[in-house]
């Protein structure tokens, strides 16, 4: 009897079994993956990575033997970009080991810069109470641990900015802040389109690419210094909404409500049509392995990178200069071919040397267009006494301003917290005092060149959990910050427009008068009948005693100094008639001051 | 002997006037502390002090009783005493001044009735022109009170599809709520009387009573500061009619905030400021004559103010004490002789200012600074360079709306209008589908729309040059660059941001208009705020043109004598001559040394 229940339980087990393999979609002929039994028609993601030759486990892990649906998406990723698995999926040693690993250190990534200023900025005030020491070199990932570190400072960083990161994980959210994040899919996936439509994921891979569309990028940078949105000629207004369309405002609309209105663009843009990656490379966007704590230590271009070259010969098809033209299939290359050199030394592919013409192509088309390199040789740009300048200094036409950032923070009620994904107490309100696209002032970065400056200024007002006002906690901090505008123009701006306006020398808007010898100030901002508690005007980063007002928000910007000013403005009374760059009196500037005031203004006033 | 005719006519009209309010308002508040302290006894209304005590006497010029201002000739003692029904609570209101103030100010509200503050012509006439309604601007054909015709009011019965057919609607609802005759919003800095009281019974920010009578309960709001008349009209009575970023308010400073949410700052103390006309505002350098405590009344005479008589149609038409007036000027150095608040000691002038009679020592047109030596700028305002920044309010959108399905004004309910906002706000709070009401202040009735408006952008740092109606150089002003939307009660968009045409058809109705800028700086601006100056020269900030910077480059004037400058004009102001940058470098040198 037993043997028979056990033959019968054995018969039965394995008719079970065979019923079940017998039922199971079994490929005619071998395959590399099993996953690609039910996903038969799965398209390629990119022509690099074709699935005959990688499958699917390659990427996206799992159980690559099992028929079984359950078994066979177990420990599958959806998302290989995402840096949490990057390590066993693009960044495994044989791929794209040494790439993964620099992007893990990328600004986009860690956000150190972003996280060192603000707690900064905000936690090494002298009279702050209680213990809430700055975290050093905390990033993103940081924050993602178990124990992450906490403080005012961080906690608005996980509430207000911590949204835009590589680190965010994709499509938790519908819109724009789903397309956020991702690790490597942030940037490398195409989104889709049509959104909305449905997809059919069987067989529809997210298309992979390295001719990154600008709007991948512009998802997150249109905000803070909204270089994504100036470049396009765009400025976030006021948000009033109009023109209205029909019976409902203005369609140019930001994500959050926010309205833009059209400024002149970028002429990289309006004129030759470029996309950010045209100038932005690989060792720029993802890092070069180095974990730096400011944006324009990462970046590794410059306009001269572009407008007086440096170039090195590359030849054979495994230099990087040759593996990107290779992969971007639209830029031509040759076996021997030579390439633009960045400012760290790494190939510029898309620009290159031909028979003496410099030629520009673009990433996305490979259209070319021929550069004319020799305008560093021209007056304008050798004129003694602006060695300093940056180009931005002169050829950016208006930058985005943003006076008085107030924000409220209230303990007693909740937000969402954009690294935990939940709400967790203290909320976090913004308010402003105005917004300007006018011409940029200028200041000083990285204590030796000219460049334009915005203000960054926080108002803190910080309330408890019984919403009684912490005037302890709450504080100001007046900040400037120094940054490429996005919004180049060819034509640069007048020697007037720096040299006698108050605004762009860094006084604020208002009237620059001489009485009696000596230079005074009225300005027009009262920041102290505004509200706010200060003696200057919010848009006075310096006075004429060349006092700064405001302080850098990095290491080493500032508004100009007393001798700055003083030299600025001396040579405001010669511009009327010495109006141009080559003009001999500035050959030698103080000499030919000197001899205006000895030989009593000759042969000037004559 | 004239001249003294009419200032005891002004006296009589004043004091009339005030013991009306007095009564009325004595009367009106009698009621609760008489019923507190003497519930038993019955009250006699007739005997207004019993209850009224402590009221100040409305001036020493109106020594009447109270019946006098505050009763109808009709009913000299009798019926409306026997309860305070039928108190007339303010005698110069519009409705009221004939019948009281005109025994004795029959001159005065006359004039008053065909000046500017009561025709409200060039508001009207101008907007009306630019919106296709009307031929002309000038001369006023449309206005409020005197010889002109009346504003028409809207007719409901028809459907509006052109701006000209919703210019009065507008106009009504939105514009003229600032104007004598119509009362003002209760709200922080609005709240103010109408008639001859509008201006002469001063009104606290907050509409508190501040006086001593107790029958007035002075935690309730609407009511004037003290039951006085006065002549003497602090600058805070004048900016409750103009405030918002019109001229007087720029006298002070003001500049109105952004009108969505996230421009309700800064905190103070972990308060957010409260709005005044319906506001936050930002604080921006005043008037160097506000610095120095003058009132607007100083420069603004009673003629200015009140009227000669004369029907003009726009406010820069109206004779005024100038600049050189007191100052001097290119063609005269010396102060105006005739002006009374002038005075010489010991070879220096002195003014004397209304505001509590204080001496200021009057700093005379100076012939060798470097603006004052260019015989040119003779033809130039005073403020065109004197000016230190300006309202410039570009492009607004405006949008009558029947019905409201959406939430696409929840930033946006504040309007600088805090009757509006209320309403906006409910509609907008509302789940249902709503047919919003707002208030015709003329009419006074509520009917079906409400008109909700934004700006492209708003500026205080752009100055743009034009020529008034005497061929001097001003500073202008964007007034205004319309763009219309009406959305019917079907939700039918009738008008989709149209830019309406001028009544005579010479193009868009859009305008820049000189004005004078009350924000003077003790010194000009630079040379190069004007000469070399794109924006000054008239053609915008920014050389590429887009559709939102285009508003900075103006349009013309809706008054045929004035104009913009022309191509001849902006080249000169581009293209400076040799002998003008030698000028320049004198006056640096001059400077210097």
């Amino acid at each position: 009897m037993k043997k028979i229940l056990i033959i019968v339980s054995l018969v039965l087990i394995a008719a079970v079994l065979f019923i079940k393999e017998g039922r199971l979609n079994r490929p005619s002929e071998p395959l590399k993956d099993a996953c690609l039994s039910c996903h038969k028609e799965m398209k390629n993601p990119d022509p690099s990575h074709p699935i005959s030759a990688f499958g699917c486990y390659t990427c996206h892990l799992g159980n690559r033997y099992s028929l079984d649906r359950e078994r066979a998406h177990f420990t599958m990723v959806r998302n290989p970009g995402d840096l949490r698995v990057v390590d066993r999926t693009c960044g495994k040693t044989g791929c794209h080991a040494d790439i993964a690993a620099r992007v893990k250190n990328s600004l986009m990534a860690t956000n150190v810069g972003i996280l060192k200023t603000i707690q900064e900025q905000w936690l090494n005030r002298k009279d702050i109470p209680g213990d809430s020491p700055v975290v050093m070199g905390v990033g993103v990932r940081d924050l993602y641990s178990k124990a992450p570190p906490q403080n005012l400072a961080i906690d608005h960083y996980r509430k207000m900015c911590g949204g835009c990161h590589l680190w965010k994980k994709r499509g938790d959210r519908k819109g724009e802040i789903g397309r956020r994040g991702g690790g490597c899919s942030n940037c490398h996936i195409l989104d889709d389109e049509k959104e909305g439509e449905p997809k059919n994921e069987a067989i529809d891979h997210p298309e992979m690419t390295t001719r990154i569309p600008s709007a991948n990028c512009i998802k997150c940078h249109n905000r803070s210094a909204r270089i994504g949105l100036s470049y396009f000629g765009r400025f976030e207004s006021e948000g009033y909404g109009t023109p209205y369309e029909g019976t409902g405002l203005s369609s140019r609309r930001l994500s959050g409500n926010r309205f833009f209105l059209d400024l002149p663009a970028d002429i990289h843009f309006s004129r030759v049509g470029m996309e950010c990656i045209d100038c932005h490379t690989a060792t720029g966007l993802m890092g070069d392995g180095k974990r730096y704590d400011r944006m324009h230590s990462q970046i590794d271009i410059t306009c001269q990178t572009c407008h007086s070259p440096e170039f090195s010969m590359t030849k054979g098809p495994d230099s990087l200069a040759g593996r990107l033209a290779f992969l971007n299939k639209r830029v031509p290359w040759k076996r021997e071919q030579s390439v633009g050199l960045s400012k760290k030394g790494t190939p510029i592919y898309n620009l290159q040397k031909e028979g003496g013409k410099v030629i520009f192509y673009r990433k996305m088309d490979g259209r070319p267009f021929e550069m004319d390199i020799r305008s560093s040789n021209k007056p304008h740009h050798r004129l003694k006494g602006h060695e300093r300048l940056s180009c931005q200094a002169c050829h950016s036409i208006w930058i985005p301003q943003c006076y008085g950032c107030h924000l409220t923070y209230k303990k007693s009620e909740k937000q969402k917290d954009w690294i935990s994904n939940e709400m967790s107490p203290g909320r976090w309100k913004e308010a402003r005092s105005y917004l300007r696209f006018s011409r940029p002032a200028l200041g000083i970065r990285d204590g030796l060149e000219v460049f334009p400056i915005s203000p960054c200024q926080e108002f803190v007002s910080v309330f408890d959990k019984s919403g009684r006002y912490l005037e302890d906690e709450s504080f100001s901090i007046m900040n400037i910050s120094a940054f490429d505008p996005h919004t180049t123009a060819k034509k640069s701006r007048g020697c007037l427009e720096c040299h006698q306006d108050p605004k762009v020398i860094g006084l604020g808007e208002g009237i620059l008068h001489q009485k009696g010898g000596k230079q005074v100030f009225r300005p027009t901002y009262d920041s102290s009948s505004s509200g706010m508690d200060l003696s200057f005007p919010l848009d006075g980063f310096v006075n004429l005693r060349g006092e700064p007002l405001q302080s850098g928000s990095g290491k080493g910007v500032r508004p100009f100094n007393k001798e700055e000013i003083d030299r600025i403005l001396s040579v405001n009374p010669c511009l009327g008639c010495h109006n141009r760059y080559d003009d001999k009196i500035y050959a030698d500037f103080k000499e030919s001051k000197r001899r205006f005031e000895m030989e009593g203004g000759a042969p000037c006033l004559k | 002997m004239p001249e003294m005719r009419r200032i005891n006519s002004l006296f009589l009209f004043t004091i009339t006037a005030f013991c009306l309010i007095s009564t009325l308002l004595l009367t009106l508040f009698a009621v609760p502390p008489c019923s507190i302290n003497a519930a038993q006894e019955k009250i006699d209304y007739a005997d207004c002090l019993h209850c009224h005590k402590g009221i100040e006497p409305i001036s020493p010029d109106h020594p009447f009783k109270c019946a006098v201002c505050h009763l109808r000739p009709e009913d000299p003692q009798g019926k409306a005493l026997t309860d305070h029904q039928g108190i007339v609570r303010n005698p110069s209101a519009p409705e009221n001044m004939e019948i009281f103030c005109i025994k004795c100010h029959e001159k005065e509200i006359k004039q008053v009735k065909n000046s500017l503050h009561s025709t409200m012509a060039g508001v009207i006439n101008q907007t009306r022109y630019l919106w296709g309604a009307q031929e002309r601007a000038t001369p006023a054909i449309y206005g409020l009170s005197g010889p002109l015709k009346p504003l028409p009011e809207a007719d409901l019965s028809l459907y509006p599809e052109t701006p000209a057919m919703l210019v009065d609607d507008f106009l009504r609802r939105r514009c003229l709520r600032c104007h004598i005759n119509t009362k003002g919003i209760e709200s922080p800095g609005l709240y103010r009387g109408t008639g001859c009281a509008a201006c002469h019974v001063l009104y606290n920010n907050d509409g508190q009573y501040r006086g001593k009578d107790q029958a007035i309960d002075q935690s309730k709001k609407g009511y004037p500061a003290k039951h006085t008349f006065t002549k003497l009209i602090p600058n805070a009575q004048c900016m409750h009619c103009h405030n918002n970023n019109h001229v007087g308010a720029d006298y002070e400073g003001l500049f109105e905030h952004d009108y969505n949410n996230s421009y309700r700052s800064p905190m103070v103390n972990g308060k957010l400021r409260g709005t005044t006309y319906g506001s936050n505002h930002h604080h921006l350098a005043k008037d160097i004559h506000a610095e120095k405590g003058l009132w607007c009344i100083d420069c603004h005479t009673r003629k200015d103010v009140m009227g000669d008589g004369h029907t003009y149609s726009y406010e820069m038409e109206v004779p005024k004490r100038s600049c050189a007036d007191c100052h001097g000027g290119f063609n005269n150095t010396a102060p105006d002789p005739t002006n009374r608040a002038i005075r010489k000691v010991s070879g220096e002038f002195l003014f004397i200012s209304k505001n509590h009679g204080k001496e200021h020592r009057l700093p005379l047109f100076s012939p060798d600074s470097t603006g004052h030596r260019i015989q040119a700028h003779a033809k130039v305002r005073c403020s065109a360079c004197h000016a230190q920044w300006s309202y410039q309010d570009y492009g607004m959108s405006v949008m009558r709306e029947d019905v409201i399905n959406d939430y696409k004004w929840w930033n946006l309910t504040a309007q600088g209008d805090p009757y509006l906002q209320k309403k906006l706000k409910k509609y907008v709070e509302s789940p249902d589908t709503v047919y919003p009401v707002s208030m015709d202040r003329l009419s006074g009735r509520e009917h079906l729309g409400i008109w909700s408006l934004g700006w492209r952008f708003r500026r205080w740092e752009q100055m743009p040059l034009g020529v008034d109606h005497a061929g001097r150089y001003a500073i202008l002003r964007p007034l205004y660059q319309y763009l219309i939307s009406y959305i019917d009660r079907q939700g039918n968009c009738v008008l989709d941001s149209v830019a309406p045409s001028r009544g005579d058809g010479i193009g868009k109705g859009w305008a820049f208009m000189p004005y004078v800028p009350h924000t003077t700086a003790p010194f000009g601006r630079a040379c190069n705020a004007c000469h070399q100056n794109r924006v000054a020269a008239g053609l915008g900030i920014q050389e590429e043109i887009t559709i939102d910077n285009v508003l900075t480059i103006p349009s013309p004037p809706a008054v045929e004598t004035m104009r913009l400058l022309n191509r001849e004009e902006q080249r000169k102001l581009l293209q400076p001559t040799k002998e003008w940058h030698k000028e320049r470098l004198k006056a640096s040198k001059t400077h210097h040394e």
